[in-house]
C-alpha cells in the first residue's frame, strides 16, 4: 500500500525543515507511527513558515521533534506487521513463540520439569566433577620441558606366571644405559631412603620430609627452574643440597642461601641452588634433594644389577625409537646378567607422560599416583548417573507427550513441517538442559572446592574466564539435551493431525515397552551401583581388619638418632624395658609397613650359583617379639647362642617355598650367604648363616602386594628405626616416657614417632576413597532414578484418576488401589536387579582379582541390593498409589 | 470487563476528534484542542494520546490524503468508535447526575 501513494507530490518546496530534526526523528520514532507523524510536523512547519518565517519555523520543528524522543513514540511494535511492511528476520516471531510455549509447558508441568531439571543437574554435577578430576589427572608431567623425551625404568619380575613391577631398579641399569647407547642423552637416579631428615639452622630443628639423594643429572633430565644457582655440576660434590624456595624461605628468610651451610642429620651441607616451587602436575614431590654422593655407597655395590634401590629416568635423544632401545637392552640384561635359573626381572622403559595414571600396580612408586581403571571407572559410574537423568526425561517427556496433541495438530494444519516441530522439541529440551547446566554450574563453585579436599589437588572451576572450560560447559548442554530430546521430539513430532485434532484418543502409554525398558535399564544402573558399593565396602573392611601374620596394634616406632643411633643404643632399649607399660623394643632396618632392603642371598647347600632374591629385615633379639611374628618352626634369636648375630636368619614360609624346602622343618639349618652391605672385615665380605627358624607369612606390605620371600637377620651396624611394643592402657604416659628416655640420649635430636596400625590404615585410602565417591553416586543414582519414577507414577495415577474412582466406588479397598498401582514398577525394578545381578558379579569379581587377598562375593550381597533398590522404589511408587487410592472418589468422577 | 477510565486531557482529545466535522487527523486536531481549550499544547503531546486512545479502543484510524506541504506522508485519520462514543456518553452521564445533585444553595455559594 505504501507503494501506491508517489513521495513527492508537487514542487518541491525550498523551504525544508531541518535535516538533522528529520534523521533523529525517522532514527527514533516506531517505524508504524512515523509517516503520520512527520507529516503531521511538516504540515504544521509549512504552515509556520508562512506565518513566523522560515527561521522561527525550522526552530519550532527542531524543538518539537525533540518531544518525540520518548519510549511511547521509539517502542516497536511487537504484533506481527504486513509482511511487506519492514523487512526482517523471518523466524524471530516463531523463535519467540517457541519460547513462550516452552516456558508456558515447563510452568505448567511444574512437577515433571522440576523431577527433569533436578536430575539432569544432578548428573551433571556429578559427571562435570569428575571430569574435572579426570582432565587434572590427564594433566600430570605435560608441561614438564621435553617430557616426551623423558622415560623412567622400571622392572618387571616374572615368577609363577605372576608379574610384578616395580619403580625401582638396580644401580647398574642408569650406569650401563649411559656408557653403552649414544641415544641415551643423560640418566639420573633418585635415592630415597629415609625420607625423613632432622634439618637444623641456628635455633631452628625440625625433621623436613621429602628429601631425597639425586644425582647431579636430575636437572639436566627435569629441567625445572632455579631461583638461584646454576645447573651445571650442581650436585657433584658430596653434602650438597639443593631447597625448594618454600624451604629455602622457611630457613634462610630473605637471604640468598647459595653457598651457606645447613646441617642435616649433624652434618654439614652446603646449599647449592634453590629450585622454584615445582610445577603443579609433576609426579615427583620433594623438598628438597642432596648429592647422591653423600651416601657414600661403594663403588662396586653401585655396580650390582639386583639391588633394586634406585629410581631412574633418562633422557633420549628425540627421535629414538624406544622399542628398540628397549629390546636391546632386554637382550643384553638377557644374554649377560640373568644367570640360568635365576628369577627373570627386564627393565622396561615408561614415558614420564604415563607415570602418573599408568602406575598403579607398581611397588615401591615415590611417584604421585592416580589410578588410571579407578578414574575410568568413576568416570563410568558418573556417566551411569547421567543417562539416567536423561532416561527420566525421555520417559516423562513422552509420557506426557499427549498434553501437547492439540498444539502439535493446529501447528501441522497451520503449515509446520515435521523438521519444524523436531527443532521446536529439541530446542525445548535444550532449554531444559540449559537451566540444568546453569544449576549445576552454580552446585559446582560449591562441589568443587569440596571435591579438591577430598582429592587433595588444587582445581580451578570458573568457566566465565576460562573460555575453553565454558565452551565445554555448552557442548554439554547441547549434548545433553539432544540425547535426552531426540527420542520425545520423534514421537512428538509424528503426531498425525486429523487424528489428534477429531479427538480421537491417542494411545496415550506412547510405547510402553520402550519406556519399561527405560525403567530397567535405570534400575539395573542403580543395582549394579548399590552392589558394587557394598563389595568395595567389604573389601576395604577386609584389608583393614585382616590378620596381618603379625600385631600392629600399640606398636610405636621411629627412626634411631644420634646415640640412640650408636653407642647408647643398648643402653636406651634398657632403659624403656624398665617400664611395665613397655612390652618388648627392638632395633634395626626392615619393620612392616615400613622400609626394608630388598635384597639377594645364595643357597650353597642348595643352588650355589643362584641368587634369590629376598625383602630382608634386619633386627635384633627381640625384633619377633616385639613384631609379634609366629615361629611355625625352629627357634628365634636367642642370647645364649654368641653365634647368632654372626649367623642366624629366620625366613617366612614364602621364602621356605622359592627357596625349593619341602617343608619349614626341613628349611631349618641349611645355609644361608649374603653379601654385606658394609662389610666390617672387607677381605670377606659375606655373611655365612644358617636358617634357624621360620615364621608365619606375615603382610609386610600392603594387602595389594603378596608377599614374597622375607629374611630376618641381625647386623648390629645396620641401625635405623626402634619398634616399642606398649600396653594399651597410659599411653600417653607411656609415649611421654620414651620421650623422656629418649631426649636422656638424643637432645639434640626429637622423637618423631609413628603408630604402624596407622601406617597400615593409610594403605588403603584409595580404596577408602572410591568407597566413598562409589557410595556417593550410588545415592545419586538411586534419587535420579526415583524421581524418574516419582513422575512415571504420578502420570499414571493422574490417567487412572476415573478408574481409580470407580474401583473404589465398587468396593476396592485402599491396599488393593495401592498394588494395582505399585505392581508393575515394582516387576520392573525386580527385573532390574536381577539382570544387574550377573553384570555386577562379573565386574567385581574381576576388581577383586586383582587383590592377591580378597574377599569372596556372598550371595546376600545381591539380594541386599535387590532388596535395597525394590524396597526404595516401592516407598516412591506408594507414596503416590497410597495418595490416589485415598482420594475421595466422588472428586475424581465428578464431571466438571 | 476491564474499565478504562479516561483522563481529563483524553477526554477533551476525545471530543475534539468527535466535535470536528471534516476528517480528523493531527494537525486539525491539535489547532482545535489549542482553539478551544486556550491551552498552549505541544503536538507530541497531541500525538502520544491520540496513539494511547487508538490503543484502549476508543479511536480507529485509516491512513490517506498525502499532500505535499507534508512531503508527500499520508495523514492519520481518526474516528471515534463505539466504544470511545458510549465512553463519553457514560461520563456526560456522569457529570450530569452530579450536577443535578448539587443543592441550588452550594452552586451559588461556589459561584
Amino acid at each position: 500500500m505504501a507503494h501506491e501513494t508517489p513521495r513527492n507530490v508537487g514542487p518541491p518546496d525550498p523551504s525544508t525543515p531541518p535535516p538533522w530534526a528529520d534523521r533523529l526523528l525517522e532514527w527514533v520514532v516506531a517505524p508504524h507511527l512515523l509517516e503520520d507523524l512527520q507529516g503531521d510536523l511538516q504540515e504544521v512547519f509549512q504552515k509556520r513558515v508562512q506565518q513566523v518565517g522560515l527561521g522561527r519555523a525550522r526552530r519550532e520543528y527542531a524543538w518539537a521533534v525533540l518531544h518525540y524522543l520518548t519510549p511511547f513514540f521509539s517502542k516497536r511494535k511487537h504484533t506481527v506487521q504486513r509482511f511487506d511492511d519492514y523487512p526482517k528476520p523471518a523466524f524471530t516471531d516463531m523463535l519467540r513463540n517457541y519460547f513462550k510455549i516452552a516456558w508456558r509447558n515447563l510452568v505448567k508441568n511444574k512437577v515433571y520439569s522440576s523431577i527433569n531439571i533436578t536430575g539432569l543437574a544432578i548428573g551433571m554435577v556429578g559427571c562435570l566433577a569428575i571430569g574435572l578430576f579426570v582432565w587434572d589427572e590427564w594433566k600430570f608431567d605435560k608441561t614438564i620441558p621435553d617430557s616426551e623425551n623423558i622415560y623412567r625404568l622400571y622392572t618387571e619380575r616374572t615368577k609363577d606366571n605372576t608379574t610384578t613391577k616395580a619403580a625401582v631398579v638396580a644401580p647398574a641399569y642408569g650406569t650401563y644405559l649411559q656408557q653403552q647407547y649414544p641415544e641415551v642423552d643423560t640418566t639420573t637416579r633418585i635415592l630415597m631412603a629415609p625420607d625423613r631428615f632432622l634439618m637444623e639452622l641456628g635455633n631452628q630443628k625440625n625433621y623436613e620430609d621429602k628429601g631425597w639423594f639425586a644425582e647431579s643429572s636430575f636437572l639436566q633430565v627435569f629441567a625445572l627452574p632455579l631461583e638461584a644457582g646454576t645447573v651445571a655440576g650442581i650436585l657433584d660434590v658430596p653434602n650438597s643440597i639443593i631447597l625448594t624456595s618454600e624451604l629455602a624461605k622457611q630457613y634462610f628468610g630473605k637471604e640468598n642461601p647459595v653457598g651457606k651451610t645447613i646441617k642435616i642429620n649433624t652434618l654439614e651441607y652446603t646449599v647449592k641452588g634453590v629450585l622454584a616451587p615445582l610445577p603443579d602436575h609433576f609426579h615427583l614431590n620433594f623438598r628438597y634433594l642432596m648429592s647422591f654422593s653423600s651416601v657414600g655407597i661403594p663403588q662396586e655395590r653401585m655396580e650390582r644389577w639386583t639391588w633394586n634401590q634406585f629410581y631412574t629416568y633418562v633422557k633420549l635423544k628425540p627421535g629414538t625409537d624406544i622399542e628398540r632401545l628397549q629390546n636391546k637392552f632386554q637382550a643384553h640384561i638377557k644374554a649377560n646378567i640373568i644367570k640360568p635359573g635365576e628369577t627373570v626381572m627386564l627393565p622396561f622403559f615408561q614415558r614420564l607422560h604415563d607415570v602418573h595414571l599408568g602406575s598403579a600396580d607398581f611397588t615401591f612408586d615415590n611417584a604421585i599416583r592416580g589410578n588410571e581403571s579407578y578414574v575410568n571407572a568413576l568416570m563410568i559410574v558418573a556417566l551411569f548417573v547421567l543417562v539416567i537423568a536423561c532416561f527420566n526425561f525421555i520417559n516423562l517427556a513422552t509420557a506426557v507427550s499427549f498434553r501437547r496433541a492439540r498444539e502439535i495438530g493446529v501447528r501441522k494444519v497451520v503449515g509446520a513441517e515435521r523438521r519444524h516441530l523436531l527443532f521446536q522439541f529439541l530446542g525445548e529440551t535444550i532449554l531444559v538442559s540449559l537451566i540444568a547446566m546453569l544449576i549445576a554450574v552454580v552446585a559446582l563453585f560449591i562441589v568443587v572446592p569440596a571435591l579438591n579436599r577430598f582429592t587433595d589437588k588444587a582445581i580451578a572451576f570458573n568457566p566465565f574466564t576460562d573460555p575453553q572450560l565454558g565452551l565445554l560447559l555448552l557442548g554439554a548442554t547441547l549434548l545433553v539435551g539432544t540425547l535426552a530430546g531426540s527420542y520425545p521430539a520423534i514421537v512428538v513430532s509424528g503426531f498425525q493431525p486429523v487424528k489428534v485434532l477429531k479427538n480421537i484418543q491417542l494411545s496415550r502409554n506412547g510405547t510402553p515397552w520402550l519406556r519399561q525398558a527405560l525403567v530397567v535399564v535405570q534400575f539395573a544402573l542403580s543395582s549394579l551401583l548399590i552392589i558394587s558399593t557394598i563389595i568395595v565396602f567389604q573389601q576395604t573392611q577386609y584389608m583393614n581388619n585382616k590378620d596381618l601374620g603379625f600385631s600392629k596394634e600399640q606398636l610405636i616406632y621411629f627412626q634411631a638418632q644420634g646415640d640412640v643411633a650408636g653407642k647408647g643404643l643398648e643402653a636406651f632399649k634398657n632403659e624403656l624395658k624398665r617400664s611395665p607399660n613397655v612390652l618388648a623394643v627392638t632395633s634395626g632396618y626392615g619393620l612392616p609397613g615400613d622400609q626394608f632392603a630388598g635384597d639377594g642371598v645364595t643357597l650353597p647347600g642348595q643352588n650355589a650359583g643362584k641368587e634369590y632374591s629376598v625383602s630382608m629385615f634386619v633386627g635384633d633379639h627381640d625384633y619377633l617379639k616385639t613384631v609379634g611374628l609366629q615361629l611355625i618352626a625352629g627357634r628365634d634369636f636367642s642370647k645364649d647362642m654368641s653365634t647368632d648375630v654372626r649367623e642366624a636368619f629366620i625366613i617366612n614360609e614364602t621364602a621356605v617355598k622359592e627357596f625349593g624346602f619341602s617343608s619349614p622343618q626341613q628349611a631349618l639349618g641349611k645355609r644361608i650367604n649374603w653379601n654385606e652391605w658394609t662389610p666390617a672385615d672387607t677381605t670377606d665380605p659375606v655373611k655365612k648363616g644358617k636358617i634357624i627358624g621360620v615364621v608365619k607369612d606375615f603382610h609386610y606390605k600392603s594387602l595389594h602386594e603378596k608377599v614374597t620371600a622375607a629374611v630376618i637377620h641381625m647386623v648390629p651396624q645396620e641401625l635405623f628405626k626402634v619398634a616399642v611394643k606398649v600396653r594399651e592402657a597410659d599411653m600417653p604416659e607411656t609415649i611421654a616416657y620414651i620421650n623422656t628416655v629418649w631426649n636422656r640420649f638424643s637432645p639434640n635430636f626429637s622423637l618423631d614417632y609413628k603408630f604402624m596400625d596407622e601406617t597400615y590404615g593409610n594403605m588403603y585410602s584409595t580404596e577408602e576413597k572410591l568407597s566413598e565417591l562409589l557410595w556417593l553416586f550410588a545415592v545419586l543414582a538411586i534419587v535420579v532414578g526415583c524421581l524418574g519414577l516419582f513422575g512415571l507414577a504420578a502420570f499414571s495415577v493422574e490417567q487412572r484418576v476415573k478408574e481409580i474412582g470407580i474401583r473404589k466406588v465398587l468396593g476396592a479397598s485402599t491396599l488393593a488401589i495401592t498394588g494395582l498401582l505399585s505392581r508393575n514398577f515394582i516387576m520392573l525394578v525386580f527385573v532390574a536387579s536381577v539382570i544387574a545381578i550377573p553384570v555386577a558379579w562379573w565386574t567385581m569379581n574381576s576388581w577383586l582379582n586383582d587383590f592377591p587377598y580378597r574377599i569372596s562375593i556372598d550371595w546376600w550381597v545381591f539380594a541386599l541390593a535387590t532388596l535395597l533398590a525394590v524396597g526404595i522404589a516401592l516407598l516412591t511408587v506408594s507414596f503416590q498409589a497410597i495418595k490416589a487410592a485415598l482420594m475421595n472418589p466422588v472428586k475424581s468422577l465428578r464431571s466438571e | 470487563m476491564k474499565r478504562t477510565f479516561l483522563g481529563e486531557f483524553e477526554e477533551v482529545v476525545l471530543l475534539v476528534v468527535a466535535a470536528c466535522t471534516d476528517d480528523a487527523y493531527g494537525v486539525i486536531i491539535w489547532e482545535q484542542l489549542q482553539e478551544q481549550t486556550g491551552r498552549s499544547i505541544t503536538i507530541s503531546a497531541v500525538h502520544a494520546t491520540l496513539y494511547r486512545l487508538e490503543e484502549k479502543g476508543y479511536l480507529s484510524s485509516q491512513m490517506g490524503g498525502a499532500t505535499a506541504e507534508r512531503g508527500g506522508r499520508r495523514k492519520r485519520f481518526f474516528t471515534v468508535t463505539a466504544l470511545g462514543s458510549r465512553a463519553l456518553l457514560e461520563i456526560q452521564e456522569m457529570r450530569q447526575r452530579l450536577w443535578q445533585a448539587i443543592p441550588q444553595g452550594k452552586l451559588q455559594l461556589i459561584g
